[in-house]
């Protein structure tokens, strides 16, 4: 159905207008890659779902500065699901000693987290995501953008405001920064 | 990992209803848009009153001065009426048009571009080209081609012996420029009891202390009001006047930014500058 709507740089005209339909139709293309970028940095998948409402919101609150970038308005999002989620940290960090005084919630366990929890015991997997959480943020950005999302730097750089040599120089620094082997399993060569 | 589609509908459909179409923004800051009902006033033709909501049944005196705003219109907003007929002129490319003859009374002429082909028009009476411009990109051209109810559209005040009119475009590029003779009535801004004026923002009229604005309530939902004027110039919350120069500008920014990178909201009150009526969300 949605090889038949036109792409996001011509929908997005239609949503400033108030056309909700034509946001239900973003939300349709797009949701599942946003959410898949949220489930990387979060473990439980009700959260993962909240954060990538929040993200569309944010779109729609943020529509005034929001960027279609090669006809799409993907990397967009996907760097707003990003501060989406450090904001939800930060925010539960500040709770936390309230929160820790609480009860466990008594929730049935989702098998999907179960495979997620598996999959970031990892060693590798969980070295990787310390080396990254090091890097200043831009810089994790970029990494998370180029190589886990794969935008191109170009299209990276565009979302992230930052200019085309300065997102190289970063990117280029972080790669050093992560050091040979990670950057290999980054898949991010030299 | 997959999204639960139950909750994901929900969330769809919560989403889709959010979305609603664009709020007035103070005057200040929409000086190329315009009073819809003008415009559906313009594509008529005919001499309709702009304020017909309030005049329909009792036509404006045209007198040339100030005089208060009647009910129905907010204080600091001019009365206009359109006079005479519409005027339409096809242009491609780069020409001087000349302006057509002015009815008796007539102080601005409404002045609306629509395209016909993709690409930047500029129009005014600038003829060094320092004028205003609108257009259309190519998927612009479907919906708004040669609609002038779609075009950009800008009052300038007649001037004595400006009668030529400068349109710069590529020379594949053409449109309609409509032009509409009017008068303007201006009104005078409101004195609350506090003694702060308050009304609507325009060029090369007094600021007043309470400015005309459209916000939102408690619940989200769109309401008008006034924002105070020191509130919505300050460049942010923490900034309470404009910088001095350049490099303080920049230092400004970028505390600003990284402090409220959404922007912040100012109050909205009623008229008499006490009463809270809701938020006006600035960046």
């Amino acid at each position: 159905m949605d090889a038949l709507e036109p792409p996001d740089a011509q929908l997005w005209p239609r949503v400033l207008e108030g056309d909700g339909r034509a946001f239900g139709v973003l939300f349709d293309r797009h949701r599942d890659r946003v959410h898949s970028h949220i489930r990387r940095l979060v473990h439980d998948s009700g959260e993962a779902e909240d954060l990538t409402a929040a993200a569309f919101l944010e779109l729609w609150r943020r529509r005034h500065s929001a960027r279609v970038v090669d006809e799409s308005l993907l990397p967009w999002l996907l760097v707003t699901a990003g501060n989406v989620v450090s904001n939800a940290n930060r925010a539960r960090r500040r709770y936390r000693r309230f929160l820790a005084a609480l009860p466990s919630p008594a929730v049935q366990p989702d098998h999907a987290d179960h495979v997620a929890a598996r999959l970031d015991l990892e060693p590798r997997v969980r070295q990787l995501l310390a080396a990254i959480a090091d890097l200043p943020l831009a810089d994790q950005r970029l990494i998370v953008l180029t190589a886990l999302e794969g935008l191109t730097l170009q299209q990276a750089s565009e979302v992230t405001g930052i200019s085309y040599g300065a997102a190289k120089t970063r990117l280029s620094r972080a790669r050093s920064r992560l050091g040979s082997v990670l950057a290999n399993e980054l898949g991010v060569t030299s | 990992m997959t999204f639960n589609e139950e909750r994901g509908a929900a969330i769809r459909a919560g989403l889709v209803a959010t979305v609603h179409p664009p709020r007035l923004q103070p005057v200040a800051r929409r000086r190329l848009m315009g009073v819809a009902l003008l415009t559906s006033g313009l594509l008529i033709g005919g001499a309709v009153s702009a304020a017909a909501v309030t005049f329909a049944r009792s036509p404006v005196v045209i007198s040339g001065s100030d005089m208060p705003a009647p009910p129905g219109v907010l204080p600091g907003q001019p009365i206009i009426s359109m006079l005479g007929e519409l005027t339409t002129v096809t242009v491609q490319g780069t020409q001087t048009i000349p302006l057509p003859a002015a009815p008796a009374g007539a102080t601005h002429v409404r002045v609306s571009v629509a395209c016909l082909t993709a690409g930047t028009i500029s129009w005014g009476f600038d003829p060094a080209g320092n004028n205003p411009s609108s257009g259309c990109s190519a998927s612009d051209v479907r919906v708004k081609q040669g609609a002038l109810d779609r075009a950009g559209w800008m009052d300038f005040e007649l001037v004595a012996g400006q009668d030529a009119f400068y349109i710069g475009a590529a020379e594949n590029v053409s449109g309609i420029v409509a032009f509409q003779f009017l008068n303007y009535i201006e009104t005078d801004l409101g004195v609350n009891a506090r003694g702060e004026t308050f009304g609507v923002v325009r060029d090369g009229r007094p600021t007043p202390d309470l400015q005309s604005a459209s916000g939102t309530d408690d619940d989200g939902a769109p309401v008008l009001g006034y924002v105070r004027s020191v509130d919505f110039d300050a460049f942010g919350p923490d900034w309470p006047g404009q910088p001095k120069n350049p490099t303080e500008a920049l230092a400004w920014q970028t505390e600003r930014d990284a402090k409220y990178p959404d922007g912040w909201d100012i109050p909205l009150f009623e008229s008499d500058g006490v009463t809270e009526v809701g938020s006006f969300h600035i960046g």
